[in-house]
Order: C-alpha cells, then structure tokens, then sequence
C-alpha cells in the first residue's frame, strides 16, 4: 500500500548526536525510518529501541558514507527492500579543525567526502523518487559557520557553505514540484563531547547559545515540513547572523580569528 | 476484573469508574487525598488509596493485585506556572505506573493519551493513527504525551501488555469544568450565553461522547492488540455544523458572531503576557488558537474493526448531555 503512512524517512550518521535525535523525533512523529550510519556504532539497537516505542517500521543500514559506492548500495537496499522515501535527511557530517598545513590528508579527505560528496550523491540517487510524492522533503545539514568564512575551520565552514548553496539552487530547481529543500544552519550544538569542551574554550556566549541535539531535530523537522528554506534554530543565532552580515568584513575575520583559534 | 485506576477524579475517569462498578469490577483508584474520594465513595466496589505518581514503592504496593490498570492521570491544562509539571505528571508519572505495574504482575496497562498526539489533518478527509505527522506539536501537553505514549509501548514485555486509546474532543455528561470545555460551551449555547464562532467556522473536529470513550477504553482492555493504538473519535464536524446541531437538539437558534483568527491571536498574546505577573493562567494562548484552527478529522476504524468500537452521533450526545445537565439543574 502506498500512502503518507508506508513512506520512508532517510536519515544519514543516525547513530549519535542530531541525526539521532531526528530518528527519534521522526518515530515519534510516526515516520517510517531508514537510518543509515558507520557498521559498529549500535545502529541495529537504536532500531529496536525506536521499533519498540513508536509504531513506525524502522531499517538500518551500516555504511560507511565516506566512500563513493555507499549511496548507491543504500539506495539499492530501498529498492530491495521496498521501501520508498518521501524524506531525505542529510545529516552526516564532520567537524575537523586546526591551522592549513596541519591538516592530515585523511582528516581533508574526510570532510569534503562527507560534507558536500555525500550529500550530493544522496540528493542525485534519491531525488527521482522523492519527484514522484505528492509532497516530499530534503534537509541538509549545514552549518552557522557556512554563512561566513572560519578561520582555524576553513575546510569545514568552506565544506557548510557549499551545502548551503546546493541546497538553495536545487530548492529553486525543484520549484513546481513537490519535493522541498531546506538548509540548516544551526549554531553549537552539543552533539559530542568534542563539542562540549570546544563551547567550555570558547567561552560564556558560544555557550550560552549552545542547543540540545533534541530541542534543535524537533525544530528542524518542523521547519523543513513548513517547507523553510534556510533554517537558523535559536533566536540569538538568527541576531547573530544579523549581525554578523552589518560588521565590517575585516573586523568579522578578526573576531572569528579569535573565537575558533586553537581549536580542534 | 480488578482494576486500578488514576485519574478517577477526571472527567473522563469518572465515568469509567462509573461503568466499572455498574459492571461489578474491583475497581480501585489512585486519590491525592481523601477528600478527593467523595464523589466516587458511593459506587459499590470502588476503593480509594491515597498516594501520588512519584512514589514508585508505594505505587507498586497500591497495585498489586490488581490484573489491569486504566492509567488516566494527566496534566491537561494548556498553561502551567510551574514549567516542568506537564513533564512530571504526564511523563514520570506515567513511568513511575509502568515500573509498578510491570513489578506487580499486572496484565492490561490501558494507556489514554490524546489524539492530540495524532496530530490535525492535511484537510477535512479524515486521518488514522498511523498517519505520519508533518505539523508541529502544539503544547507540552502533547510532547509530553507522545513521550509518555513512546515509555507506554517500550513497556509492552514481560507479561505487561500495554494498549493505547487516543479519544479526540470529549463532551457529555461529567464535572463541567475547563477539561471538560466542551460540555461547559453546551451548557452556555443552551442558555444562550456563548455567542462566538471561532474563525470562520470550517475548521473540522472530531466530537466523541464521554460514554463511547470509556466503551472504547473498555474494548480495547478486551479486545486491544498489546503495543497498539487506538483513535477514539467521533462524528467529524466543522464549527458550524457542531452549532447547528446544537441549535437543533435545544430547539434555539443563537445568532454566532465570527470571532477572527488575528482578534483571537491578540487577545491570546495580551493573556500570555500577563500570564506569569500576575500567575493567571490565560484563558486562551497563541498556540491554541493555532491548533483550533486546523482540521482535526478523525478516523476511528482501526478500533471499530478491532474492538468493536462504535460512534454515538452528535444529535445524540448533545440530547444525553442537556437531558443530563437539566436533570443536574444546571440549564435554564
């Protein structure tokens, strides 16, 4: 049978932190899932745990996204399994830091894999599907620091920024259909206990804007089914990017130079 | 059957422990104080224990013995001074029930949530249970409820089956009290006191009698599928027909002034406003006048097939309820 009710929600790195929580809320929402995250990161109990509170049927698949071949085999494993998608959710990701020049190869490899390769990839497979839906919806996972360049973050906000751009274009590209595209671009959120030291560095205002992975996936699935195109959780993250686009671009860098040094 | 039951105190509670006692169960209900015990005292076979959701201990003891629990209790009020109560009540508390219940031996846990949970439809087609939700959650009431429903199924094991009833806007005989705004909105258009029509009148609503939920929750402590849920909804109505049929069963057209959806929102902010001065609580907030102001058409087959379930219609019910508010003394 074919309705709202039999779709499919994909989320990519479900397994910890905000793709977690976007599983969950997603369950509780009663949408099907297909979570897609690394094999060995407890995917298979994070499924039984969601089939056993929501009355949603949920997959998994364990696939490193790093590499080229990943989404076509998730998506072969849809057609397989039947199961048929009107959500994408990309939402892996990586964070490195550090000064150009420090990078190692693998950490470079890594994020631009990840950050745009992926969900590129993703959007590409799936998106011939999702046309088909009465109504469908992309998000992708962006980043505050994809509005301006991070200094110390380069590769990242650089990688955040592109995602924000693909977003947009294809969102304008898929106009008149039913499919809608949307962008987070969220602040700190406390995902990791990488994230957690690198707010306690950065001091009270990183802080004190920080989100729960929780709170920021029941905002996000909100907005991306309202259909928004760029969605910035927090109401001091929305002043900060106002901000942040009256400052002087020089005095912008200086401050970012300041706030992201040192961190990793 | 030996039942406990939380919420007894409650609109809809009450009736249940009516229909359980008329029945010939054992029923024995969770009170907060004996005072709270005098309007179910005179039902032959209920007993009243008193204590709280947050003693798990004293919980456990209350229940034992019992072979189904009816777990009503809630935190239904759409503004709360103390922020985290929804949470504790509706969440805790419904987790604190299940601890002691699956420790107890219990067999039946009879879970009523909302169909509030549900969420509104895309349109005026009504939706099912299983029907993915795409619109915001409203209230605490309703995140809290969800969590509450997700605790209830994870617990279906161990011998504890648990069952999930989800009724929709209840109205019908019962204390006419700001959780039973329905009836009170009955009681008013009778006596020719409510003269307001929200919005345009076209949102659509599922308007289930108080007696067929509590059938409904009986089924489903029968009949229901352990780890399941149940719609329990009525006739779905837009405004305007709901008052039609009103003016129908009183025999009293009422001229209804159409209350605009910004008048509504301005009033809802200027209460929300003064709110957490003064500590009234407003009585209607932004966000309610947003979620009445969705279709909330409802299906209830998954229950009329499974259980048995069966819809009184409007006409009906607002008869039984007036019938019922005369004989209270409280028309006219």
């Amino acid at each position: 049978m074919s309705g709202p009710g039999s779709y499919y929600a994909i989320v990519t790195g479900a397994s910890a932190g905000l793709g977690k929580a976007f599983a969950g809320e997603l369950a509780r929402r009663g949408h099907n899932l297909l979570l897609v995250s690394l094999p060995g990161t407890g995917l298979p109990e994070l499924s039984d745990n969601l089939r056993g509170q929501s009355n949603v049927s949920v997959h998994f698949i364990e696939a490193d996204l790093r590499r080229r071949e990943a989404p076509e085999e998730i998506a072969n494993y849809a057609r397989e399994q039947g199961l048929e998608a009107d959500i994408l959710i990309n939402n892996a990701g990586i964070g490195h830091g550090g000064e150009i020049g420090e990078y190692s190869d693998d950490a470079i490899e890594e994020s631009v894999f990840l950050n745009m390769r992926c969900a590129t990839l993703m959007t590409n497979l799936f998106i011939d599907e999702l046309k088909r839906r009465e109504r469908a919806y992309i998000l992708n996972l962006g980043s505050f620091g994809g509005f301006v360049p991070l200094p110390y973050k380069s590769i990242y906000s650089a990688t955040k920024s592109y995602v924000y751009h693909f977003s947009l274009a294809t969102r304008e590209e898929l106009r008149g259909t039913g499919v809608s595209v949307s962008v987070a671009m969220p602040g700190p959120i406390i995902t990791n206990n990488k994230v957690r030291e690198r707010m306690v560095q950065q001091g009270y205002i990183s802080r004190s804007n920080a989100l729960t992975p929780e709170k920021a996936a029941a905002y996000l699935v909100d907005k991306m089914f309202r259909g928004q195109p760029v969605i910035i959780p927090r109401c001091t993250m929305r002043m900060a990017y106002g901000v942040g686009a009256l400052l002087p671009y020089r005095l912008l860098m200086i401050i970012l130079g300041r706030l992201f040094m040192g961190v990793d | 059957m030996n039942c406990f039951l939380t919420g007894a105190n409650g609109f809809i509670g009450l009736r249940l422990a009516e229909r359980l006692a008329l029945e010939g169960h054992g029923v024995r209900c969770l009170v907060r104080s004996p005072e709270k015990f005098s309007s179910l005292s005179h039902l032959p076979g209920v007993t009243a224990v008193t204590g709280d959701l947050d003693d798990i201990s004293a919980l456990q003891e209350s229940v034992s013995g019992c072979d189904t629990v009816f777990h009503l209790a809630a935190y239904a009020k759409p503004w709360s001074k103390d922020k985290s109560l929804p949470h504790r009540i509706n969440v805790s508390g419904t987790e604190n029930m299940l601890k002691a219940s699956l420790a107890a031996g219990v067999k039946r846990f009879v879970f009523t949530s909302s169909a509030a949970v549900i969420g509104p439809s895309p349109g005026v087609e009504p939706i099912d249970e299983d029907f993915p939700r795409t619109v915001s959650w409203f209230n605490e009431y309703e995140t809290t409820k969800a969590e509450a429903e997700e605790l209830v199924r994870s617990y279906n094991r161990d011998g504890l089956e648990t069952v999930i009833v989800n009724p929709s806007r209840v109205y019908g005989p019962g204390p006419v009290n700001e959780s039973n705004s329905l009836t009170k909105m009955i009681k008013l258009y009778s006596r020719g006191r409510w003269r307001i029509l929200p919005g345009d009148g076209s949102c659509v609503g599922s308007y289930v009698l108080v007696d067929d939920v509590v059938s409904g929750i009986l089924l489903a402590a029968k009949h229901g599928r352990p780890g399941e849920r149940y719609a329990l909804g009525g006739e779905n109505l837009t405004f305007s027909h709901f008052f039609d049929t009103l003016a129908e069963v009183t025999g009293k057209r009422r001229l209804l002034i159409p209350f605009p959806v910004w008048l509504m929102v301005a009033i809802a902010r200027v209460m929300e406003w003064q709110a957490p001065l003064t500590g009234w609580p407003p009585m209607i907030t932004s966000a309610w006048v947003k979620k009445y102001l969705n279709h909330w058409s409802l299906s209830s087959g998954k229950a009329e097939r499974e259980l048995g379930y069966r819809i009184t219609p409007l006409r009906e019910g607002a008869k039984l309820t007036l019938e019922w508010l005369k004989e209270r003394g409280k028309t006219g």
